[in-house]
């Protein structure tokens, strides 16, 4: 594999990106918004109780389960607080997704969108090898998506901080957990959902098909984010641990599958 | 290494049911433009690929500059360069993006890349266009710069899947120009996919007729026409159209090849020329028919081809 090949692949992709008006502000407006305007909204109906109303309901009780022995100081927090700090979490959940919503829309574009425009027959007649093209579309998709994560993660806690200190006197966010979302678990699940668009690209000719099916792709992996975030706050160090772990094995797995699923042949006899 | 530049044995390549290459044998020599030649969906881009390592054979063998295109495809694309049937470039990009891309996917040192682009704008008349979106380029005009893409890092051997196809008359003269060009001033292979009969004529110094998946002539020009060399025609140019030429040609009905009646001529095969055209001459004026011009014509590579293709057919529908 020669480096300088596979990268000139992956700037291409970067200009024709940042070239896309549509994709540029997507990216742009996408993590202010996952990462920021909605984190302050559902602040906003977190961020007053009424008068006689307290954290003490099922949903107080089950995050207060959850939360007490993983987030230091809790005791000490007013319900408010409590609130708050419960709400924020599930948030980060729906901030941790932004990443492969841009993954889906920026991975359809730069894999299919190659196929979509015919600029993949000129590629696959290049020197460039299958493991290049792939490794290359996965890094140029991999960079913006987590541009998008390191923003969405930071905006998130400047919000965050914004309505908790008043509340708990310290700078809260980005705490151990959002830290790992924003450098370990997005970037791995960004990973797993470019790979699992190359596998499926062969069998989608248009972007718009390819978008689409990205979406779907939100699915399994939320249901991975909400497993991580489960297994986080059961046990922090196997989520440290163990959660990484499983995800890095995956991305692994379907590294090599792209790989063997990306044939010259195939991905030239698809051609429509 | 085998003194060809090409040398395919029995190679095929079957699409599930179709057989879109059907055993062909090819031996091309350095420094020639061999034109693969047939119509649409015969195969051309099939044998192309195949040659160019990006379709694997399901039967048979091929070399290209000694490397064999199953296990050293990755090397024979470093080496070639292929124009492939739409020009492929990136819309978004400009002209200058698109050659500096594809000058570091073919390892140009960086320190080359400026200079080797510039000669490129320089032998294409690209200038103008450098910094224009390729997407808002003519059709000409994308083909241009897609030749030149195809050429960036000097390659040895040139595919070129269907140069001219989609172009108007103006733009694929232009496009041959330049592949004349670069042939006769830089020395290099060229491997042509074609439809287009005046194109072939006029651009190769080989050519191979394709006509589903199989190869069916191989030669020369002059071979070809050799295969063809009792076919002399009589060309015979009237005054003026007339009912009467009509009735007497259909009484010639055996002889007549072909009819122009814009032209107001006929073409006759005759069995003996020296004859048989005196005679003709006479019982035309004879009839009072104005005759304007009588010659005699070679075959054209378009009437090599329809009679090998035709034939072809025929003695398959025969079967």
């Amino acid at each position: 594999m020669k480096a300088r090949r596979m990268w000139a692949l992956v700037i291409k992709d970067l200009k024709e990106i940042t070239k896309s008006k549509y994709i540029l502000i997507s990216i742009i407006v996408l993590p202010l918004v996952l990462g920021a305007v909605v984190p302050f909204q559902v602040m906003l109906y977190a961020g007053s109780f009424r008068k006689g109303e307290t954290f003490d309901s099922g949903f107080g009780n089950f995050m207060e389960g959850i939360l007490s022995d993983t987030v230091k100081d809790w005791e000490s927090f007013t319900d408010q607080a409590k609130a708050n700090i419960s709400l924020a979490y599930i948030t980060l959940i729906i901030v941790a997704m932004m990443p492969v919503i841009i993954t889906a829309m920026i991975g359809a574009e730069t894999i299919v969108g190659e196929r979509e425009r015919k600029t993949i027959e000129a590629l696959l007649a290049s020197p460039l090898r299958n493991t290049e093209i792939v490794t290359a579309k996965i890094v140029s998709s991999f960079i913006p998506s987590f541009i998008a994560t390191i923003v969405s993660v930071l905006s998130f806690s400047i919000v965050m901080d914004i309505i908790l200190y008043p509340l708990i006197g310290r700078i809260y966010f980005p705490d151990t957990l959002s830290l790992f979302f924003m450098f370990i678990i997005s970037p791995l699940l960004t990973v797993i959902a470019i790979e699992l668009l190359i596998m499926i690209s062969t069998k989608i000719s248009t972007v718009r098909d390819a978008t689409q099916v990205g979406g779907v792709l939100l699915i399994p992996l939320m249901i991975l984010i909400i497993g991580y975030v489960g297994l986080y706050f059961i046990n922090s160090i196997l989520g440290l641990i163990i959660g990484p772990a499983v995800l890095l094995a995956l991305a692994g797995v379907f590294y090599l599958i792209s790989l063997r699923i990306f044939v010259r042949e195939k991905a030239l006899t698809k051609l429509v | 290494m085998s003194d060809y530049i090409i040398e395919t044995s029995q190679l095929t390549k079957n699409f599930e049911n179709i057989r879109a290459v059907d055993h062909i044998n090819l031996r091309i020599q350095d420094s020639v433009i061999f034109g693969l030649l047939g119509p649409n969906g015969s195969g051309k881009t099939t044998t192309c690929r195949l040659l160019t390592g990006m379709l694997q054979p399901s039967k048979g063998t091929a070399t290209v500059l000694g490397l064999d295109t199953l296990r050293e495809g990755d090397l024979i694309r470093e080496k070639t360069g292929i124009l492939t049937e739409t020009p492929s470039l990136y819309p978004r990009l400009t002209v200058r993006e698109n050659l500096h891309f594809y000058a570091k996917v073919y390892d140009i040192p960086k320190v080359e890349i400026k200079n080797r682009v510039e000669e490129l704008v320089d032998l294409f008349d690209i200038s103008e266009k450098i910094n224009e979106p390729a997407g808002t380029l003519s059709k000409g005009m994308k083909q241009k710069v897609a030749l030149a893409r195809s050429i960036i890092h000097n390659p040895e051997l040139l595919f070129l899947d269907e140069p001219t196809s989609a172009l108007a008359p103006e733009s694929a003269r232009m496009v041959r120009e330049l592949i004349l060009n670069l042939t006769e001033k830089e020395n290099r292979t060229v491997f042509i996919n074609t439809h287009n009969l005046e194109e072939a004529e006029k651009l190769c110094t080989q050519i191979g007729i394709i006509e589903r998946g199989k190869l069916i002539a191989l030669g020369t020009p002059a071979e070809l026409r050799k295969r063809l060399q009792n076919e002399i025609l009589t060309v015979i140019s009237f005054s003026k159209w007339t009912k009467e030429i009509e009735s007497y040609l259909d009484s010639k009905k055996a002889k007549v090849v072909e009819i122009n009646k814009l032209d107001s001529s006929v073409s006759l095969k005759l069995e003996d020329i020296d004859e048989e055209t005196p005679k003709l001459i006479k019982d035309l004026v004879n009839r009072n028919i104005g005759i304007k011009e009588v010659k005699h014509t070679r075959p054209t590579l378009e009437r090599i081809y329809f009679e090998l293709v035709n034939g072809d057919n025929s003695q398959e529908e025969d079967e």
